[in-house]
């Protein structure tokens, strides 16, 4: 029942939530007490600009979203000085805002590809660094340190500001170091729980413990105890069901303050005495822990079957590692069917899987570098082999072809991802999987050349099978529309046209702006476009709008970011390619045309 | 004698006296603890507070003006007037948060406020203790927390105002009366020669508003000034003078010379009617606006 503790990835989450939880539960009771918990949400929301200019300029993403909290802090601070009834959310609420829509205009405009901000949004306890246990450690201590000093002064001012001014005792200086703190604990939050979840740590704790206590004191312990307790469970339940840690808490922490303000309503009216009651609550506990185990017990990780294990971060990698493999490989795939690369918060098994891993399969190019911390922290040595850094022809982000993109190795800022569209890469990508299993594997190699032959055989058909299709179109006709920029490689090897892309950018997370729909409305008009193509794993509501605006088809879909699921044409990366070939020609033919190819 | 607007909380570190001082009067109505008589105590009727026409306000206007009186140790003092009369701006001046734009004000000693309990959270998780060591904090410097002296000083304070068996009480749970005295325990704690009692009667029933004229006496007899904001003109008939405000000093002196038909209509305006049986005026309208 204990050993997901066992497990050194799951210690280190657990040391991170312990040492958190003495700071956020302190101070949790002030956020509540100050009636602070909408600033406390918002500052940790607001680190989203911060992160994005740390990811974008190549700095310490934690510093990147303290700087911003604290300047987050200080405004509202210096605002809330000159509002004498001391209330934060008006100005908190302004304040969001603004930090919002400048991490948006960031993220679109200025840093287009800082690619992971999303993981920074939600953070994890499974991969948490030296880093992060040194700055939850020292912010608790600064919490716990100045609520002995200046808790007095936060207890007076809150109790009754016009009294506290009259008794001599100063808001100003306590209340700004108030705010500050608030925003130093959102921050070494941000890599556990992430910042949109972070009140899940700071505030609920000590929202579900106030009802039942009658004292600062006993409140601020229960409320460490219960942040401890929740971190603790929620670890373990996640690392049990395979469901995100951050989450995992969050949904505890709510649910435990649900069960408490229902308990309180109870007792306040005289129902809780007896028995009864605590046999009920009891129940309850057991029913939440044997569920926790059930579910927990359907999750299997034995896999001793003598196959070479092997962790692909993508759909596409996990199926070409498949296809090279075949049955001398066990392929752990991390990323899920119709989910987008750039928003992966690591699962248990992820971790787990990359520990036994002998190989390591990445994309590459600056895709999934998150794969770096999910193995450092498994403590496993296999080397990831970044596939896509030895593909023939890479792309720049504005489509410029790289000659010399071995250079530097890690610097993949500029590079297009989606070199898999090309089936040239993916011969080249081939050769490098076979070549990573059979190192792993050196009694397999006979099996392994055999299944890479075979399957690059059917790679180079469906290269040839694409450009006849497309050849077939004459080339004035061959123009794209889509709303993700992932068709870069494809367009660039068939000779196809992109007019442009509703998302101009590399990256899901950035908007367009308005001026850039309306230029696209205009080119597509002029360009007598037939249709659009909304690419699967992305919000198709743009696409939709301009095809609104045009009169463009826009029901013919593309796999640009991942395979689709199972039982669907894009299962498979040989299906994906033949599905956006098909869909490609009826697009330029205005469905006359597709494309067929037997492989 | 020092300019209020200046030396504002200039006194608060001088009460780090011992828990007892032999030379300290003792009350005989209530019993106060001596250790929480004002610093050096002084006769009754010595002027602690003087006012020399003072005006004061927000903006432009003055919300104050020609506010001129002198209140001596031992003085109860009424302080009359409608809503934005000018009763909290006078508290303000005399506390030192707001400068006096014209005139001059100044106190001997510490001065501090009791406000009206309904102002203060009662959902707070303090006792009646915590409430009071409130009053404390500003006389230690900010790294140190509250020591056995405080204590035993709150502790003195809460028995002074006959709550001594209510220490641990939380807050919110006492009765609007106990709350009031846990408020006035607080500003005792301070050692302060002035207390402003803002419309401390409000809310109390009759035995509640017993207790806290016994109090307040007992309070002045040890020398302390204390200034009583209160709409009630019966209320403040009660008292040793009263200051008649409505945007100015309309009058100021024993009830019997203060509060006549002229004062009372300068002082409530048209809001006023002769009580037919007993021929007393009272005040029929409130003006609830803040």
């Amino acid at each position: 029942m204990l050993e997901p503790f066992s497990l050194p990835f799951v210690q280190r989450g657990l040391w991170e939530v312990l040492l958190l939880s003495g700071g956020a539960g302190v101070l949790g009771t002030w956020i509540v007490l100050r009636g602070l918990s909408f600033y406390a949400h918002g500052v940790a929301a607001a680190t989203f600009p911060g992160l994005v200019l740390a990811a974008g300029l190549g700095f310490a993403g934690p510093l990147g979203a303290f700087g911003v909290a604290l300047l987050f802090a200080l405004t509202v601070g210096r605002l809330a000085a000159k509002d004498v009834t001391g209330d934060h959310s008006t100005l908190t609420a302004m304040v969001l805002v603004g930090a919002l829509a400048t991490g948006v205009v960031l993220a679109s405009d200025a840093f287009p590809r800082a690619a992971n901000v999303t993981s920074l949004l939600f953070g994890s306890l499974l991969v948490i660094s030296d880093r992060d246990l040194v700055i939850a450690g020292a912010v608790s201590v600064f919490v716990l340190g100045a609520s002995v000093l200046l808790g007095p002064r936060w207890l007076a001012v809150g109790f009754d500001r016009a009294g506290a001014r009259s008794t001599g005792v100063r808001a100003g200086g306590p209340d700004a170091l108030l705010l500050l703190l608030v925003a130093v604990v959102a921050v070494a939050t941000l890599s556990a729980v992430g910042s949109l979840l972070a009140a899940a740590v700071m505030v609920m704790p000590a929202a579900a413990t106030r009802p039942w206590v009658r004292r600062l004191r006993a409140w601020q312990l229960s409320t460490v105890a219960l942040t401890a307790v929740q971190g603790v469970c929620g670890l373990w339940l996640s690392a049990r069901t395979n469901a995100p840690p951050g989450a995992t808490i969050a949904v505890l922490a709510g649910a435990t303050f649900a069960v408490s303000v229902g308990l309180r309503a109870l007792h306040e009216r005289g129902l809780t005495r007896g028995p009864g009651v605590r046999a009920t609550a009891a129940a309850s506990l057991a029913l939440v822990v044997g569920a926790g185990i059930v579910v927990g017990g359907t999750t299997d990780d034995a896999r001793g079957d003598g196959r070479l294990r092997v962790v692909a971060t993508t759909t596409q990698l996990a199926d070409l590692a498949r296809n090279v493999g075949g049955d001398r490989v066990d392929v752990h795939q991390v990323l899920h069917t119709g989910s987008d690369p750039h928003e992966y918060e690591p699962r248990p098994t992820d971790v787990v899987a990359a520990g036994h891993a002998k190989v390591v399969l990445a994309s590459g190019l600056g895709l999934d570098d998150w794969i770096d911390d999910v193995t450092a922290e498994s403590g496993d040595d296999a080397p990831i082999v970044r596939v896509g850094e030895a593909v023939p022809t890479v792309l720049g982000g504005d489509d410029r072809v790289e000659d010399d993109h071995a250079e530097g190795g890690h610097d993949h800022g500029d590079h297009d991802p989606h070199w898999w569209h090309d089936p040239r890469n993916v011969e080249a990508a081939i050769d490098t999987i076979r070549d990573a299993l059979v190192r792993a594997d050196p009694a397999g190699a006979v099996a392994l050349r055999r299944n890479a032959g075979a399957y690059l055989a059917k790679v180079r058909a469906l290269d040839g099978g694409i450009r006849r299709c497309v050849d077939a179109v004459p080339a004035g006709e061959r123009t794209l529309v889509t709303s993700h920029d992932a068709f870069g490689y494809f367009t660039r090897r068939y000779g196809i046209r992109v007019v442009g892309a509703a998302i101009p950018s590399q990256t899901t997370q950035a908007q367009a702006s308005a001026g850039d729909v309306a230029r696209l409305a205009a080119l597509v008009r002029r360009e007598r476009v037939r249709a659009i193509f909304p690419e699967d794993s992305v919000n198709p509501k743009l696409a939709d709008a301009l095809a609104k605006e045009t009169g463009a088809t826009v029901d013919l879909k593309l796999y640009g970011d991942t395979l689709g699921g199972r039982g669907s044409a894009g299962a498979t990366y040989l299906g994906m390619e033949q599905h956006n070939a098909d869909a490609v020609v009826r697009g330029f033919t205005g469905g006359a045309r597709g494309c067929r190819i037997s492989l | 004698m020092q300019d209020l607007a200046v030396t504002e909380h200039a006194h608060s570190h001088d009460h780090v006296a011992p828990a007892t001082d032999p030379e300290q009067p003792m009350s005989t109505q209530v019993a106060p603890s001596p250790a929480l008589a004002p610093d050096h105590p002084v006769a009754v009727g010595t002027p602690l507070l003087t006012l020399e026409g003072v005006g004061a306000g927000y903006d432009e206007t003055l919300a104050l003006r020609d506010v001129t009186f002198t209140a001596n140790a031992g003085d109860r003092i009424a302080v009359l007037g409608p809503n934005g009369g000018g009763k909290t701006t006078l508290f303000r001046v005399v506390l030192g948060e707001l400068a006096a734009r014209t005139g001059r004000a100044t106190v001997e000693g510490d001065v501090a406020i009791v406000p009206q309990t309904e102002r203060s959270r009662l959902d707070f998780p303090v006792s009646a203790l915590d409430v009071v060591l409130m009053g404390t904090i500003a006389g230690r410097p900010w790294w140190r927390s509250a020591g056995r002296r405080d204590r035993e000083a709150a502790r003195d304070a809460l028995a002074a105002v006959g709550l001594g068996d209510r220490v641990d009480a939380t807050f919110g749970e006492l009765s609007g009366g106990q709350r009031q005295r846990v408020l006035v325990a607080r500003a005792l704690v301070r050692r302060a020669r002035v207390l402003l009692l803002d419309e401390p009667y409000r809310g109390l029933d009759a035995t509640s508003a017993r207790r806290l004229d016994d109090l307040i006496t007992a309070l002045a007899a040890e020398g302390r000034t204390l200034l009583i904001a209160t709409h009630d003109v019966a209320q403040a008939r009660a008292w040793d003078r009263v200051l008649c405000l409505n945007g100015r000093q309309v009058a100021y002196g024993p009830p019997d010379t203060a509060l006549t038909a002229e004062t009372l209509a300068g002082t409530y305006g048209g809001d006023l009617v002769r009580v037919a049986e007993s021929g007393e005026l009272a005040v029929v309208a409130e003006h609830h606006c803040g």
